[in-house]
């Protein structure tokens, strides 16, 4: 499974104007092409699984991730803020970098948590780039997000 | 959308994630991640008690049984004429598109609350 695949050319927000871990998730999930009553719904599950823990898990990365029953499958997004978003991260930094997970409450193989794995890996990997931040075109990222793909295959 | 179907959606989809990050092995996986998940229980049981309260008794009744029956996901999706609570086709005339989402509809079958996703 590679992350790559799930990342569609809409899936990637390069901009995002929010300052807030709320408006930043309210942005992502807007972009959503669904119905206003599932996008609540999939905002309400990312928030109730904020209150169990963060996801912010430090060095500007947050990966936001839910359950919820209105999706048919896996669906990944990408929003990046050069200015940082202040998202209550484990280690109080503000987040440069979201990946925002939403899977229906049953996939069969699992998917959910081994691209959960996947997406952490990566994203260490990914901010010793220190550049990435510069990248404003879907092309450059998904490029790049191969190329770490493909080294992260060679370690293995 | 049926105004009390989205409720019983929220209260599913909460449900699902308290169950899953009460499972030992998803737990740690989480963690070994980087995730903390805190124990805030006072705040969970807070935020479920508020679901709750807006969904009217009877609903929530027939919700509470279907998740003690099958321990969770009492709100299944309907892809393309199966629930996928139980796997099982819902006959062809089960329900008309007009009450789809729209009525609060159980499966023949597992009994869970049916939301149709398409």
């Amino acid at each position: 499974m590679l992350i790559s695949q799930f990342l569609k050319k809409e899936n990637v927000i390069f901009d995002l104007k929010s300052k807030t871990k709320d408006k930043a998730l309210e942005e992502m999930v807007d972009k959503m092409k669904l119905s206003k009553e599932k996008k609540d719904l999939i905002l309400l599950s990312l928030k109730q699984r904020e209150i169990l823990g963060t996801t912010g898990i430090g060095n500007g990365i947050a990966i936001p991730h839910a359950r919820s029953v209105v999706l048919d499958k896996l669906c990944l997004y990408v929003g990046i803020s050069p200015k940082g978003i202040e998202y209550e991260s484990l280690d109080g930094k503000n987040v440069n970098i979201i990946f925002l997970i939403i899977a229906p409450p049953l996939d069969s193989s699992n998917q959910y948590l081994i691209l959960l794995g996947k997406i952490a890996a990566l994203s260490k990997k990914l901010i010793k780039k220190k550049d990435y931040l510069k990248i404003d075109n879907y092309e450059d990222f998904i490029a790049l997000i191969k190329k770490l793909e493909e080294s992260m295959e060679d370690e293995i | 959308m049926n105004i009390q179907l989205q409720y019983l959606i929220q209260l599913s989809d909460l449900d699902t994630q308290l169950e899953e990050l009460k499972n030992e092995r998803i737990r740690s996986k989480e963690e070994s991640i980087g995730f903390r998940v805190q124990s805030k229980e006072n705040e969970i049981i807070k935020l479920r008690e508020n679901i709750r309260k807006k969904i009217e008794p009877e609903l929530l009744n027939k919700y509470d049984k279907i998740q003690k029956r099958y321990k969770m996901r009492a709100v299944a999706q309907v892809n393309e004429g199966v629930c996928y609570g139980c796997f099982t086709a819902l006959p062809t005339s089960y329900v008309s598109e007009a009450d789809k989402n729209n009525k609060i509809i159980t499966c023949p079958n597992c009994g869970r609350i049916l939301f149709w996703i398409e």
